[in-house]
This record gives C-alpha cells, sequence and structure tokens, in this order.
C-alpha cells in the first residue's frame, strides 16, 4: 500500500517538482550575480559556498533523482565527498601552515 | 526451442548497477574538477588581491548566461527522464533534442567568453606558445 502510494505520488508530481528546482536553481543564481558585486567582508567567499552548495543539493537530490535512490547510491556519493573534503583539508593545512 | 526460452527468461538486466556504473563515473569527474577547484582555491588564498583585479575582468553577463544554460539543459534532461518514465517516448526524445542544442548554445558561448580571454591576453602558456 504505502508503495504503491509513493509511486503514484512519483506520476502526479511529474513535470512540475522539476520546473520548481529549476526556478528555484535561477532565483539562487539570481542571488549570487547580485551579492557579488557587494564587499561582504569575509563573509564573501562563505555566502557564495553556502548558495551554491543549497544548488548542488537541490540538482543531486531532485534532478539526479538521489533522494529517491536506495541508501547504497547516498553513502557512495558521501564517501566520495568525504575524499574530496579530505584532500582540500590536507593540501590547505599544507600551504596554510608553511 | 525449450532452451531460448530459458534464456528469454533470463536476460540480465540490472538498472541499479547500470546507474551505480553512471555515478561511479561521475565520481572520475568529481575528481578531476576537484583537482582543479583545489587548485583554484590554493592560487586564490595566496593571491586575493590578483585574483580580485582579475574578476574585474571578468563578463558577469556572459557568465551568468552560461549558468542559465547549464541549469535549463539539466532541467529538460530531467523533464525527459520524467517523460520516459511515463511511457512518452516522442516526448521524452523531444527533450533530450532541446538538451542537444542547450549543448551547443554553451560552447557558442564559450567561444564567445574565450575570444575576449584570448583578447585580454589571459591563456595558458602551452596554447600562448602557439602564438
Amino acid at each position: 500500500m504505502n508503495t504503491h502510494e509513493t509511486h503514484t505520488e512519483k506520476h502526479t508530481h511529474g513535470y512540475t517538482i522539476y520546473l520548481l528546482v529549476w526556478f528555484a536553481l535561477l532565483m539562487l543564481t539570481g542571488v549570487t550575480v547580485a551579492i557579488a558585486g557587494l564587499d561582504l567582508g569575509r563573509f564573501t567567499v562563505a555566502t557564495a559556498l553556502i548558495i551554491a552548495s543549497i544548488k548542488t543539493y537541490l540538482v543531486l537530490s531532485i534532478f539526479m533523482h538521489i533522494r529517491t535512490e536506495s541508501l547504497t547510491f547516498k553513502v557512495f556519493i558521501g564517501v566520495a565527498l568525504l575524499f574530496l573534503l579530505i584532500s582540500f583539508a590536507l593540501l590547505f593545512s599544507d600551504y596554510s601552515f608553511n | 526451442m525449450s532452451t531460448q526460452e530459458h534464456q528469454a527468461a533470463h536476460v540480465h538486466r540490472d538498472d541499479e548497477g547500470s546507474r551505480l556504473g553512471m555515478w561511479l563515473f561521475l565520481f572520475t569527474e568529481l575528481i578531476l574538477f576537484g583537482g582543479l577547484f583545489i587548485a583554484y582555491s590554493v592560487y586564490r588564498y595566496m593571491h586575493q588581491a590578483e585574483f580580485h583585479l582579475a574578476a574585474r575582468e571578468l563578463n558577469t553577463l556572459i557568465g551568468t548566461f552560461n549558468t542559465f544554460i547549464l541549469l535549463t539543459s539539466s532541467l529538460t534532461m530531467a523533464l525527459s527522464i520524467a517523460a520516459i518514465q511515463m511511457q512518452k517516448r516522442v516526448l521524452s526524445i523531444f527533450f533530450q533534442l532541446i538538451t542537444l542544442l542547450f549543448g551547443l548554445g554553451f560552447l557558442v558561448n564559450k567561444f564567445f567568453e574565450w575570444s575576449a580571454k584570448f583578447h585580454h591576453g589571459i591563456v595558458c602558456i602551452l596554447l600562448s606558445a602557439w602564438h
């Protein structure tokens, strides 16, 4: 029963959710462009990165269907991102302390 | 005849495996572009004033249009998958053609964006050796 419900829900929401996500992504891009000219001090890069993270999450979960995938896919992506983060942290610690 | 039927009943079809393969390919892209982003971050961190100055040379309009193309082609591809999930073949192909057109538009945009870079003389050493 439960699986049947989610199946029909997936079908009725069909195209609408993608259009909504696309609109949200465009709005977030607009925000990024709008604040690009402003100098928010040390928050400038942080703000851009936070907006980019929200956009990444939207694309991964909705456009690339990770929201409806099994746990295996989520773990795989988590591990891949973790390794990227480790590379970043190692290289930056090397440059920061020299 | 019976062996054919037997084989037909055991056609190997692993959708989850196929999707996982696609993701594995995307992880190699993540490592490739991740490496470039790490290099960019380190250089930006080390030469903040220079990066701030160089950013003024960038064309915000072309950059924004570039992002618009990428986001909209992502939408049309997602719509294409949604269409094929509802057994609408023609609509799915239509959305894929639109995605292809956006891909071509991306290249045209890149032509204009990179032409400006060449005019500014901002090219990597390997390419400038050809001039």
